[in-house]
């Protein structure tokens, strides 16, 4: 958990992308700095447009004349970051440069170390009505606070405040991410993006291919028999049948984790927790859907033979056995280089992790859900008299996570590991532009072919140096390793023509989900666990669809429909 | 007067016991009113709408409930019997050493258990039970296939059991050996003149001795018959044996603080309580009846 924490830390560090004048797709503009600030516009971030300081206007980097303190709830897993002389999550530089940027100053009214303890307990704050002024909620909750009354409208605010960088960001995904933190017109929380392209693909160990003569499998059948090679020859070679096929994890599928079953599922058309139209036009929950049985039996059979590691629901962490180079195939984003792989090729110098678009269904297609572009929402406590410095705050972070302020880049420089863990800025909300993994690499990617950085920004830079670091001595640093194959093997993957998306015709909740949803889905995955598992006949099912319809399912089915139907 | 003194010394003892059962006991039993709420968190308790018995009724009908009503009876009542049968066997047979160093040290490793968290001890026993734990290490020296104990239906309910009464016992133990200790020694001498073998004293002295210890014990007991001990359950528990473990409070726990369903939470947390008042005040007349000891 804890390394996963780390690296989920990291990779957002690395998706984070500073605008680049140069893309046109990334059309994000800089906020330069007005006056009262020094200049910012380092020499590779053209600014793309000029926020001229309109005195009517408040300055969105300006600084408080007054100052404001700001207490948040904090979720940050302290076990991973050595500080530097006695520096905390409470005082460190980050909250000391927002102080001296904004007068304004960030205090942690509270910190827990997981998120799943930061659900407990921003919810029993909720219930209790004891908040600090700004915290990070789930939809639910947001609905539920917006019931209660609880948090300040921030329209005004964020209209005022925000910068330009970050309303790009927003914009950038039109309505979907900002209308769903609107009601009745208002703006009630500042919600985070998701950055896409995080579904899982197959990861291969090329040089255990290599040693029995394999090709990369394209299919469930060809994975299923390389799979089975590996398991049989004890592919590892430590001499004891330690080896495994494919890791799982207990919540069977998803995105931006590892582990998921996705692409097996995938490949019987199979998704996960989406709301689609069956073949009659009506609007479908997928995971009651016939193509989801297929999936499940396939997956019970893959399980049955040993194929899918037998203690996958139980494992801690599904990366560990990835670590200890007990499998040859794992499902993961195209970041898992950074987490589980560096560990593996750690402690196997031979291993050859090689990403792949598979498996494909009967057409040569690579069928996986979309992502919910936003699931977490900052919000502002009713009463709290400076929302725009909320908004503001927000701004700095950025300014300092994608290093456009040249000062803030300095902060840490002594210290990289520190560095890297941008949750220690105020918020954990991650706001960029959608399709930036793949942006991202092209970029570089050109760049490299060029021969020729000039045009990069200074993260990009660390790329471009890694790739050819990577590629003189590979593998000699594991970090350079997962930095060169995430951002030039995987990532290249992210806009490959096999890939079809299936369209989630709703993220969000409704009314009764919000009652129902959690059991519905508690239901969904232990019936599912034990079909795999075979501790259920797969026909059971047709009773789990009964049973799912019968305790609200249907009902939220209804609701999910006039929703869609824009009632 | 000096006794008048000690009485109201004695009183004063009771006081910080009162005021704890006051804060967590007394003053949460208003906010059971949410398990009759369509529960909003964020909305005072006097603003939320009224649902009437809504939550019980969607309660009844899941299918996990009536599971996990069983679940925590069976392993309950199994706990009671075990941890009923096993230290008194245990202090009987103690008993009967003459050596009271070996005495003193028995006594003393078989109850430093109940003073371990099940923190840690569970953490230990996921470890021995694991795949590759010494429990398979050594079932695989027999040419066993290796299994997951504590991913096994099969087994859970046993291990939760038996490490309870493992964990247990020891301390459970000491009641009954001071029980023990207060038999009249004459008794003894009167039983041997008459001819009783080691086993006949137990039988017609020892055990009639502590007999009303533990009938009052077993009948106190009863109202324990719905904790399953969250504790421990919690902590040794994954989704794959929910259907065999998956006790009231466990659920309670997940649907409550970590779905946020208070509302629906509280109405099976309220219902256990109703239960339990119940066994409650039948234990109570049982020890009416058979020990002479009543509470209420």
């Amino acid at each position: 958990m804890k390394k996963k924490l780390a690296a989920m830390g990291l990779i957002s560090l690395t998706l984070v992308v500073s605008a680049c004048g140069n893309n046109s797709s990334n059309n994000t503009s800089n906020a330069t700095t007005n006056a009262g600030n020094k200049s910012s516009n380092n020499s590779t971030n053209q600014a793309a447009t000029n926020t001229s300081a309109d005195a009517a206007k408040p300055d969105p980097l300006g600084k408080f004349d007054q100052p404001v303190v700001l207490n948040i709830a904090k979720v940050i897993n302290t076990k991973s970051i050595t500080f530097p002389n006695g520096d905390s999550v409470d005082n460190n530089e980050f909250y000391r440069w927002i102080e001296k940027k904004l007068n304004v100053q960030v205090k942690n009214a509270w910190q827990v170390e997981t998120p799943d303890a930061y659900d407990q307990k921003i919810g029993v704050s909720i219930a209790s009505r004891d908040l600090p002024d700004a915290f990070i909620v789930n939809e639910q909750q947001l609905k539920q606070l917006v019931q209660a009354d609880l948090i300040e409208d921030l329209s005004q605010a964020y209209k005022d405040n925000a910068s330009d960088l970050i309303k790009g960001y927003y914009d950038s995904y039109g309505d979907r991410v900002l209308g769903r933190a609107t009601f009745d017109g208002k703006l009630m929380g500042l919600p985070n993006t998701s950055i896409g392209q995080q579904y899982n693909i197959m990861w291969v160990r090329q040089d255990w291919l290599d040693k029995y003569g394999l090709k990369a499998p394209t299919t469930v059948d060809e994975l299923i028999s390389v799979a089975k090679t590996f398991i049989d020859k004890d592919a590892d070679g430590k001499g004891k049948h330690d080896t495994l096929g494919i890791s799982g994890v207990p919540s069977l599928a998803g995105w931006n984790n590892y582990g998921g079953f996705d692409p097996i599922m995938g490949a019987y058309h199979a998704t996960f927790d989406q709301w689609v139209k069956d073949a009659n036009g009506n609007v479908v929950y997928s995971s009651t859907l016939p193509e989801m049985k297929a999936a499940l039996g396939k997956l019970h059979e893959m399980y049955d033979q040993g194929i899918i590691d037998k203690q996958f629901a139980i494992r801690k962490d599904a990366g560990e056995v990835v670590a200890n180079n007990q499998v040859g195939i794992a499902f993961g984003p195209w970041w898992i280089p950074y987490y589980p792989l560096n560990d593996s090729v750690k402690n196997d110098p031979k291993a050859e992790w090689k990403p792949y678009i598979a498996p494909l269904d009967g057409e040569g297609k690579f069928y996986t859900g979309d992502q919910d572009p936003t699931n977490q929402f900052l919000v502002v406590k009713k009463g709290y008299e400076h929302p725009d410095a909320v908004v503001r705050v927000l701004n700095e972070e950025y300014q300092g996570i994608r290093k456009i302020d040249p000062e803030a880049a300095q902060l840490y420089a002594d210290h990289q590991d520190v560095q890297q863990h941008w949750e220690l800025w105020p918020y954990t909300l991650q706001v960029g532009p959608e399709t930036t993994v793949y942006d991202t690499h092209v970029q570089a990617q050109d760049a490299v072919d060029a021969k020729d950085d000039s045009k990069l920004d200074s993260e990009l830079k660390g790329w471009y140096k890694d790739y050819f670091t990577n590629q003189a001595n590979p593998k000699k640093d594991v970090a350079v390793w997962a930095n060169a194959t995430a951002r030039f093997e995987g990532a290249a993957l992210m806009n490959d023509s096999k890939v079809v998306l299936s369209h989630n015709l709703f993220f969000g909740k409704t009314k009764s989900m919000q009652t129902k949803w959690s059991i519905l889905q508690k239901l969904e995955n232990e019936t599912f666990l034990k079909i795999i598992m075979g501790e259920q006949p797969l026909d059971s099912f047709d009773k789990f669809v009964d049973q799912w319809n019968m305790l609200g399912g249907k009902q939220i089915t209804k609701e999910v429909t006039d929703e869609i139907n824009g009632k | 007067m000096t006794s008048k003194k000690w009485l109201l010394n004695y009183h004063l003892m009771l006081l910080p016991g009162i005021l704890l059962l006051i804060i967590f006991s007394t003053v949460p039993l208003f906010g059971t009113v949410i398990a009759f709420q369509d529960f909003i968190p964020g909305i005072p308790i006097f603003k939320q709408t009224w649902s009437g018995l809504d939550n019980f009724k969607f309660m009844l009908q899941l299918p996990d409930s009536r599971q996990v009503f069983i679940n925590t009876i069976t392993i309950a009542s199994m706990k009671i019997v075990l941890g009923m049968i096993i230290p008194v066997t245990f202090a009987l047979l103690l008993n009967e050493i003459r050596k009271r160093a070996f005495k003193r040290i028995v006594q003393t490793i078989v109850y430093l258990p109940h003073f371990m968290s099940w923190v840690i001890l569970s953490g230990i026993l996921i470890a021995m039970l694991s795949i590759d734990g010494i429990v398979n290490q050594i079932t695989h020296l027999f040419h066993a296939e290796p299994v997951m104990f504590l991913a096994n239906n099969h087994y859970f309910r046993q291990i939760i059991i038996w490490s309870d009464v493992l964990k247990e016992f020891g301390f459970s133990a000491i009641v009954y050996m001071a029980a023990l200790a207060g038999i009249n020694p004459s008794l003894y001498e009167a039983a041997e003149i008459d001819g009783a073998t080691r086993f006949g004293k137990l039988l017609h002295v020892t055990l009639p001795g502590i007999l009303p210890t533990i009938v009052l014990l077993s009948t106190l007991s009863l109202g324990n018959i719905l904790n399953a001990g969250f504790d421990q359950v919690f902590n040794l528990y994954n989704p794959l044996v929910y259907s065999s473990g998956d006790i009231i409070d466990t659920y309670v726990y997940r649907m409550g603080l970590v779905d946020q369903q208070y509302g629906l939470a509280t109405s099976v947390g309220l219902l256990k309580s109703v239960i339990a008042i119940i066994l409650i005040t039948i234990s109570n007349k049982l020890a009416d009846k058979f020990a002479n000891y009543r509470i209420f």
